[in-house]
Protein backbone atom coordinates (compact mmCIF):
# COMPACT_ATOMS: atom_id res chain seq x y z
CA UNK A 1 0.00 0.00 0.00
CA UNK A 2 1.63 3.61 -1.10
CA UNK A 3 1.45 6.04 1.85
CA UNK A 4 -1.07 8.34 -0.09
CA UNK A 5 -3.60 5.59 -0.14
CA UNK A 6 -3.46 5.57 3.53
CA UNK A 7 -3.76 9.31 3.79
CA UNK A 8 -5.97 10.55 0.86
CA UNK A 9 -6.77 13.89 0.76
CA UNK A 10 -10.36 14.48 1.04
CA UNK A 11 -11.99 17.33 0.07
CA UNK A 12 -14.40 19.05 2.51
CA UNK A 13 -18.20 20.00 1.83
CA UNK A 14 -18.64 22.71 0.30
CA UNK A 15 -19.88 25.63 1.24
CA UNK A 16 -17.31 25.84 4.09
CA UNK A 17 -16.54 29.69 3.83
CA UNK A 18 -20.26 30.59 3.40
CA UNK A 19 -21.12 28.89 6.85
CA UNK A 20 -18.09 30.06 8.33
CA UNK A 21 -18.53 33.71 8.08
CA UNK A 22 -21.93 33.57 9.30
CA UNK A 23 -20.87 31.56 12.24
CA UNK A 24 -18.67 35.17 13.19
CA UNK A 25 -20.96 38.09 13.88
CA UNK A 26 -24.02 36.05 15.07
CA UNK A 27 -22.57 35.19 18.41
CA UNK A 28 -22.17 38.48 20.53
CA UNK A 29 -25.64 39.71 18.75
CA UNK A 30 -27.55 36.12 19.87
CA UNK A 31 -25.71 36.78 23.73
CA UNK A 32 -27.21 40.34 23.65
CA UNK A 33 -30.40 38.93 22.86
CA UNK A 34 -30.47 36.47 25.15
CA UNK A 35 -28.98 39.13 28.12
CA UNK A 36 -31.90 41.58 26.95
CA UNK A 37 -34.70 38.97 26.68
CA UNK A 38 -33.17 37.51 30.44
CA UNK A 39 -33.16 41.46 31.59
CA UNK A 40 -36.69 42.07 30.59
CA UNK A 41 -37.86 38.34 31.82
CA UNK A 42 -36.62 39.09 35.13
CA UNK A 43 -38.29 42.57 35.49
CA UNK A 44 -41.47 41.22 34.49
CA UNK A 45 -41.44 39.13 37.15
CA UNK A 46 -40.13 41.72 39.97
CA UNK A 47 -42.98 43.78 38.39
CA UNK A 48 -45.41 40.98 39.10
CA UNK A 49 -44.38 40.22 42.04
CA UNK A 50 -44.35 44.02 43.43
CA UNK A 51 -48.08 44.69 42.07
CA UNK A 52 -49.91 41.32 43.01
CA UNK A 53 -51.46 41.97 46.31
CA UNK A 54 -49.79 38.81 48.79
CA UNK A 55 -51.89 35.75 48.72
CA UNK A 56 -52.57 35.14 52.21
CA UNK A 57 -54.99 32.07 53.50
CA UNK A 58 -57.15 34.15 55.72
CA UNK A 59 -58.50 30.85 56.80
CA UNK A 60 -55.64 29.96 58.14
CA UNK A 61 -54.40 32.87 59.06
CA UNK A 62 -57.55 33.23 61.13
CA UNK A 63 -57.37 30.02 62.70
CA UNK A 64 -53.33 30.57 63.85
CA UNK A 65 -53.18 33.84 64.21
CA UNK A 66 -49.76 35.07 63.03
CA UNK A 67 -49.77 35.49 59.46
CA UNK A 68 -50.63 39.27 59.56
CA UNK A 69 -47.32 40.15 59.00
CA UNK A 70 -47.70 38.85 55.85
CA UNK A 71 -50.21 41.87 55.27
CA UNK A 72 -47.80 44.11 56.57
CA UNK A 73 -49.93 44.89 59.26
CA UNK A 74 -49.57 44.38 63.05
CA UNK A 75 -52.52 42.13 65.13
CA UNK A 76 -53.95 44.02 67.80
CA UNK A 77 -54.70 40.86 70.08
CA UNK A 78 -52.98 37.37 70.18
CA UNK A 79 -55.65 35.35 68.73
CA UNK A 80 -59.03 36.04 66.37
CA UNK A 81 -62.10 35.73 67.50
CA UNK A 82 -64.08 33.07 66.72
CA UNK A 83 -67.63 33.96 66.28
CA UNK A 84 -70.79 32.61 65.28
CA UNK A 85 -69.54 29.54 66.61
CA UNK A 86 -66.37 28.35 64.67
CA UNK A 87 -68.17 29.27 61.19
CA UNK A 88 -66.08 32.64 61.07
CA UNK A 89 -63.52 34.93 63.14
CA UNK A 90 -62.45 38.07 63.25
CA UNK A 91 -58.98 39.52 64.06
CA UNK A 92 -58.29 43.39 64.81
CA UNK A 93 -55.23 44.80 62.68
CA UNK A 94 -53.52 47.85 63.53
CA UNK A 95 -52.12 49.42 60.15
CA UNK A 96 -49.40 52.19 60.11
CA UNK A 97 -51.68 55.35 60.03
CA UNK A 98 -52.52 54.93 64.06
CA UNK A 99 -56.23 56.58 63.15
CA UNK A 100 -56.87 53.10 60.79
CA UNK A 101 -57.97 50.19 62.17
CA UNK A 102 -58.32 47.23 59.69
CA UNK A 103 -60.32 44.23 60.94
CA UNK A 104 -59.55 40.68 58.88
CA UNK A 105 -62.60 38.72 59.01
CA UNK A 106 -62.43 35.12 57.58
CA UNK A 107 -65.29 32.02 57.03
CA UNK A 108 -64.00 28.92 58.93
CA UNK A 109 -66.04 26.90 57.66
CA UNK A 110 -69.03 26.86 54.76
CA UNK A 111 -72.27 26.44 56.63
CA UNK A 112 -74.47 23.52 55.75
CA UNK A 113 -77.32 24.25 53.38
CA UNK A 114 -79.55 23.73 56.48
CA UNK A 115 -77.38 26.32 58.75
CA UNK A 116 -78.13 29.32 55.95
CA UNK B 1 -5.45 45.06 12.80
CA UNK B 2 -9.09 46.85 11.70
CA UNK B 3 -11.68 44.62 11.80
CA UNK B 4 -11.88 44.83 8.04
CA UNK B 5 -8.16 43.76 7.99
CA UNK B 6 -8.94 40.80 10.77
CA UNK B 7 -11.75 39.83 8.74
CA UNK B 8 -9.54 39.60 5.67
CA UNK B 9 -6.52 37.97 7.32
CA UNK B 10 -9.12 35.16 9.01
CA UNK B 11 -10.46 34.58 5.89
CA UNK B 12 -6.90 33.99 4.11
CA UNK B 13 -6.55 31.89 6.98
CA UNK B 14 -9.69 29.68 6.30
CA UNK B 15 -9.39 29.30 2.93
CA UNK B 16 -5.75 28.03 3.26
CA UNK B 17 -6.22 25.41 5.99
CA UNK B 18 -9.73 24.59 5.75
CA UNK B 19 -9.23 21.30 3.76
CA UNK B 20 -5.58 20.28 5.66
CA UNK B 21 -7.44 21.06 9.28
CA UNK B 22 -10.74 19.10 8.02
CA UNK B 23 -8.72 16.00 6.98
CA UNK B 24 -6.97 15.88 9.68
CA UNK B 25 -10.11 16.15 11.98
CA UNK B 26 -11.68 13.39 9.30
CA UNK B 27 -8.94 11.32 10.89
CA UNK B 28 -9.89 11.55 14.74
CA UNK B 29 -14.36 11.14 13.71
CA UNK B 30 -14.58 9.52 10.38
CA UNK B 31 -17.57 11.60 9.68
CA UNK B 32 -17.61 13.89 7.21
CA UNK B 33 -20.36 16.14 9.12
CA UNK B 34 -18.89 15.98 12.11
CA UNK B 35 -15.24 16.86 10.97
CA UNK B 36 -16.51 19.86 9.17
CA UNK B 37 -18.50 21.09 12.20
CA UNK B 38 -15.12 20.31 14.19
CA UNK B 39 -13.38 22.38 11.80
CA UNK B 40 -15.09 25.35 11.65
CA UNK B 41 -15.51 25.54 15.80
CA UNK B 42 -11.86 25.69 15.70
CA UNK B 43 -11.83 28.13 13.30
CA UNK B 44 -14.11 30.07 15.45
CA UNK B 45 -11.91 29.59 18.37
CA UNK B 46 -9.04 31.28 17.07
CA UNK B 47 -11.44 33.61 15.47
CA UNK B 48 -12.44 34.85 18.74
CA UNK B 49 -8.88 34.88 20.43
CA UNK B 50 -7.82 36.65 16.84
CA UNK B 51 -6.41 39.48 19.39
CA UNK B 52 -3.48 36.83 21.05
CA UNK B 53 -2.99 35.09 17.92
CA UNK B 54 0.34 35.52 16.35
CA UNK B 55 -0.92 36.70 13.21
CA UNK B 56 2.07 35.88 11.52
CA UNK B 57 2.14 32.25 12.76
CA UNK B 58 -1.19 30.57 13.26
CA UNK B 59 -1.24 27.42 11.87
CA UNK B 60 -0.14 25.52 14.99
CA UNK B 61 -2.81 27.20 16.84
CA UNK B 62 -5.29 26.25 14.24
CA UNK B 63 -4.40 22.85 14.20
CA UNK B 64 -4.41 22.30 18.04
CA UNK B 65 -7.45 23.48 18.53
CA UNK B 66 -8.63 21.48 15.95
CA UNK B 67 -7.63 18.37 17.24
CA UNK B 68 -8.38 19.41 21.08
CA UNK B 69 -11.97 19.71 19.77
CA UNK B 70 -12.27 16.36 17.74
CA UNK B 71 -10.32 14.45 20.78
CA UNK B 72 -13.04 15.81 23.11
CA UNK B 73 -16.05 15.50 20.92
CA UNK B 74 -14.64 11.45 19.80
CA UNK B 75 -14.36 11.07 24.03
CA UNK B 76 -18.45 12.36 24.24
CA UNK B 77 -19.33 9.94 21.20
CA UNK B 78 -17.52 6.64 22.83
CA UNK B 79 -19.40 7.94 26.16
CA UNK B 80 -22.39 8.50 24.18
CA UNK B 81 -21.67 4.74 23.07
CA UNK B 82 -22.18 3.22 26.26
CA UNK B 83 -25.55 4.04 26.91
CA UNK B 84 -26.70 3.51 23.60
CA UNK B 85 -27.07 0.85 20.86
CA UNK B 86 -25.58 2.98 18.29
CA UNK B 87 -22.72 0.62 17.76
CA UNK B 88 -24.99 -2.32 16.96
CA UNK B 89 -27.27 -0.01 14.37
CA UNK B 90 -23.92 0.75 12.74
CA UNK B 91 -23.12 -2.68 12.37
CA UNK B 92 -26.32 -3.24 11.08
CA UNK B 93 -26.58 -0.69 8.21
CA UNK B 94 -23.43 -2.05 5.57
CA UNK B 95 -25.15 0.05 2.81
CA UNK B 96 -24.79 -1.04 -0.72
CA UNK B 97 -21.95 -3.62 -1.19
CA UNK B 98 -20.59 -4.21 -5.08
CA UNK B 99 -17.59 -5.90 -5.34
CA UNK B 100 -15.80 -3.43 -5.99
CA UNK B 101 -17.15 -0.97 -3.42
CA UNK B 102 -16.77 -3.86 -0.79
CA UNK B 103 -13.52 -4.00 -1.94
CA UNK B 104 -12.66 -0.66 -1.05
CA UNK B 105 -14.65 -0.50 1.97
CA UNK B 106 -12.53 -3.45 3.12
CA UNK B 107 -9.57 -1.49 2.60
CA UNK B 108 -11.09 1.57 3.83
CA UNK B 109 -11.87 -0.37 7.00
CA UNK B 110 -8.93 -1.68 7.50
CA UNK B 111 -7.12 1.64 6.90
CA UNK B 112 -9.02 2.74 9.76
CA UNK B 113 -8.90 0.32 12.03
CA UNK B 114 -5.46 0.90 11.54
CA UNK B 115 -5.05 4.46 12.19
CA UNK B 116 -7.80 4.40 15.15
CA UNK B 117 -5.63 1.55 16.37
CA UNK B 118 -2.35 3.76 17.19
CA UNK B 119 -1.79 5.20 21.05
CA UNK B 120 -3.09 8.42 20.66
CA UNK B 121 0.06 10.38 20.42
CA UNK B 122 1.39 9.02 17.88
CA UNK B 123 -2.08 9.32 15.57
CA UNK B 124 -2.02 13.26 16.35
CA UNK B 125 1.73 12.67 15.02
CA UNK B 126 1.46 11.08 12.01
CA UNK B 127 -1.67 12.42 10.90
CA UNK B 128 -0.38 16.12 11.18
CA UNK B 129 3.06 15.16 9.88
CA UNK B 130 0.74 13.33 6.72
CA UNK B 131 -1.98 15.74 6.26
CA UNK B 132 -1.18 19.29 8.12
CA UNK B 133 1.35 20.38 5.80
CA UNK B 134 2.92 21.69 8.47
CA UNK B 135 6.94 21.20 9.17
CA UNK B 136 8.07 18.98 12.15
CA UNK B 137 8.36 22.11 13.42
CA UNK B 138 5.44 23.16 13.70
CA UNK B 139 3.85 20.02 14.35
CA UNK B 140 6.16 20.16 17.48
CA UNK B 141 4.99 23.26 18.33
CA UNK B 142 0.85 22.22 17.78
CA UNK B 143 1.84 19.39 20.11
CA UNK B 144 3.83 21.04 22.69
CA UNK B 145 6.48 18.74 21.65
CA UNK B 146 9.86 18.70 21.19
CA UNK B 147 10.76 18.26 17.34
CA UNK B 148 12.97 15.29 17.62
CA UNK B 149 9.58 13.81 19.66
CA UNK B 150 7.71 13.94 16.45
CA UNK B 151 10.58 12.34 14.04
CA UNK B 152 10.73 9.31 16.90
CA UNK B 153 7.24 9.39 16.86
CA UNK B 154 5.96 9.43 13.31
CA UNK B 155 8.44 6.37 12.49
CA UNK B 156 6.93 4.45 15.81
CA UNK B 157 3.32 4.78 13.96
CA UNK B 158 4.29 4.24 10.82
CA UNK B 159 5.89 1.09 11.46
CA UNK B 160 2.71 -0.06 13.64
CA UNK B 161 0.90 0.93 10.45
CA UNK B 162 2.93 -1.19 8.76
CA UNK B 163 2.86 -4.01 10.43
CA UNK B 164 -1.23 -3.91 10.24
CA UNK B 165 -1.49 -3.12 6.68
CA UNK B 166 1.46 -4.77 4.95
CA UNK B 167 4.70 -2.90 3.92
CA UNK B 168 4.23 0.85 2.45
CA UNK B 169 5.61 1.81 -0.95
CA UNK B 170 7.20 5.72 -0.08
CA UNK B 171 6.33 7.89 -3.39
Amino acid sequence: MKREELFPVLEPPAGGWGRMKARLRPAPRRSLWLAAASGAAAAGLAAALLAAPPVVDLTVAARVGVTAGLLGLEPEGAEPVIIRGEGAAVQRLNSSNPSVVLYRLAVLEVPAEGER
Amino acid sequence: MTARADERWFELLYLRLEKPVFNVVYRWLWNADEARDVTQEAFLKVWNARGRVDAEHPDPLVFRAALNLASNRLRARKLWRLFTLEPLRDRADPGPTPEAALEAAKSGAAVRAAIDALPEKLKAVVVLCELSGMSYQDVSAALRIPVGTVGSRRSQALAALERSLGAMEVA
